[in-house]
């Protein structure tokens, strides 16, 4: 026994000492940060303020607009992607019955997401070239006039949903796609024999069946973008003016590009970061209680 | 029967143009002369050319960017893989108090924005002097890799069955043999299926290196600087970095499909 708290010692320690240094500790600075008013700007010893950057946080239009936009990039894009998925899901699973030909199936469904999120902003970037971009090319054909997406502050971040929706739907899915495998065939193959449709079969047996895990995707999916830098800096930067900015663009430019508000970039960063600890404790509690057991 | 399926298949072929018209788009930009590129109605049919990876290549700072990713990454997947399957041993075979928080934990970490935590890093790496460095990077990454290694590998050593170990334990083998000699060899695939996901989630990041880094800049920030400071009118020579930063995926979707599917599953279905 004593032989193997020294063994459970040895074995944890090195793994878990490097994710406190680099996830906890952090963290915690993080809000120490966030609590102080560290400003590269200021010559001044920076002091405890308490909840000031928070509380400014809510009267500042600019940090308002940020948290709007994060919620409507995230709102509309897992919103949609799950429509799509729900149904695309049933319609692969129903399509491909044999093994391998469903393994190839699930690596094209998967391969877009394996594209770094820079080069699929970059790629889209040049899709939605108003002057040589395909996007434009296809509008031409029905008619219509070429038009600036990213340029203009209306259309710039639905521009910018629509890259998260074609590069991530797929991981929906996936996800969908591999708990139909897992379910039982036979209820699927009475309903056949029984004369149901296809229509039948998806809403009166796949999506009820499915429906534990609905949650699941849909929450590893909000938690991702939530956290969506990469794809908007390279687009747009959070232009034109302060159109496409999220909360992860905007604490990235107060607090490191523009201006160096180490401090109010923090507050607006653990107020995302609170949300997604919320977001993830709903889902380990909810999902993998049981089975860590095994 | 067969008759059934018309308007499934049409969705999905529908569904992959959607999907790989874009993604083949890239790949014909950077192969094209500019010529080809700059032009209102699309060449689907042209002359391909080299040129727009020779200028690409012709850059110091494109291909020191490349290697300096190859770098982090193979240098933070190597580390996570042995922290990560060390704890995830531990988590899955021992029995002790905080074993499903920790394994939570790690889930959280995984998930974190890292807009929260790269404030922090940037003062700390720079008080340490080791703001730049491969040093800091690598480890940085571990902050992406190694929760992505314990949470696999967890899941892959309680799939295999306990009874080997314990016959081995029986026969006097220590924790440590036991481990090295039984377990590890056992999760060989599962070990393949992390390094392959962590490569690819590494390789795949811009925001750590792009706030952590200048001189030791990895791929994808030397592309988003490019992209978002004016050369993004080079079309071609920026698709075929795009084309050049794909290649990992498209090397390990060809020769290791299943197991990329395995892992994808594994990912988020915690099995």
């Amino acid at each position: 026994m004593k032989k193997q708290r020294g063994a459970l010692f040895l074995f944890l320690t090195p793994g878990f000492l490097v994710m406190f240094f680099i996830a906890l500790v952090p963290f915690a600075f993080a809000i120490f940060m966030s609590l102080i008013n560290l400003n590269v700007m200021y010559s001044s010893k920076p002091h405890f303020v308490g909840l000031e950057n928070y509380i400014n946080l809510f009267t500042d239009r600019r940090a308002l607009n940020a948290f709007r936009n994060t919620g409507i990039f995230v709102g509309v894009a897992v919103g949609i992607e799950f429509i799509i998925a729900l149904p695309m899901s049933y319609i692969f699973y129903s399509t491909f019955k044999r093994r391998r030909m469903r393994n190839l199936i699930m690596l094209l469904i998967a391969f877009p997401m394996m594209i770094p999120k820079v080069t699929s902003g970059l790629l889209w970037k040049f899709l939605y070239n108003p002057l040589f971009g395909l996007v434009n090319y296809f509008r031409s054909l029905i008619g219509m006039q070429p038009f600036a997406f990213l340029s203009n502050p209306t259309t710039a971040l639905i521009s910018i949903v629509l890259v998260d929706i074609w590069q991530w739907t797929p991981f929906m899915i996936l996800i969908l796609l591999s708990s139909l495998e897992a379910l039982p065939e036979e209820p699927f193959e009475a309903a056949t024999i029984d004369r149901a449709n296809e229509f039948q079969k998806f809403w009166y047996l796949a999506v009820p069946m499915l429906r534990p895990i609905f949650f699941v995707a849909v929450i590893f999916r909000v938690i991702d973008a939530l956290r969506t830098f990469d794809t908007i800096y390279v687009m747009t930067s959070g232009g034109p003016g302060i159109a496409t900015e999220t909360v992860d663009i905007f604490a990235y430019l107060i607090g490191i590009s523009q201006g160096g508000r180490l401090s109010y970039a923090s507050a607006a960063s653990i107020i995302l970061l609170i949300i997604t600890i919320i977001i993830s404790n709903v889902i380990t509690k909810y999902l993998y209680k049981e089975d860590i057991t095994a | 029967m067969r008759k059934k399926k018309i308007p499934f298949i049409i969705i999905i072929i529908f569904y992959f143009i959607i999907l790989y018209l874009p993604i083949y788009w890239l790949f014909t930009t950077a192969f094209k002369e500019r010529i080809d590129i700059v032009t209102a109605r699309p060449k689907f049919l042209f002359r391909p050319t080299l040129s727009n990876f020779k200028w690409i290549f012709s850059f110091s700072q494109v291909t020191d960017s490349i290697t300096n990713s190859l770098i982090v990454t193979i240098g933070s997947v190597t580390l996570s893989l042995i922290l990560g399957s060390l704890a995830a041993y531990a988590i899955s075979r021992f029995r002790f108090k905080g074993r499903e928080g920790l394994r939570n934990w790690t889930l959280t970490v995984r998930m974190m924005p890292p807009i929260a935590v790269i404030l922090p890093m940037y003062i700390i790496w720079t008080r340490l002097n080791l703001y730049d460095t491969y040093f800091s990077l690598i480890v940085t990454y571990l902050a992406v890799s190694l929760p992505l290694v314990i949470w696999l590998m967890v899941g892959f050593f309680n799939q295999i069955p306990q009874e080997i170990e314990e016959s081995a334990r029986i026969d006097g083998c220590g924790i440590y043999k036991t481990f090295l000699f039984i377990a590890l060899p056992n999760a060989i695939p599962g070990i393949i299926v992390s390094a392959i996901l962590s490569f690819i989630f590494v390789w795949n990041d811009m925001f750590f290196a792009f706030v952590l880094s200048s001189i030791h800049s990895t791929f994808p920030v030397v592309i988003t600087s490019m992209a978002t400071t004016g050369l993004e009118v080079r079309w071609g020579e920026m698709a075929a970095m795009g084309v050049l930063s794909v290649i990992p995926a498209l090397v390990f979707a060809i020769f290791a499909r299943n197991l990329l599917i395995k892992g994808f599953q594994g990912l988020y279905a915690g099995k």
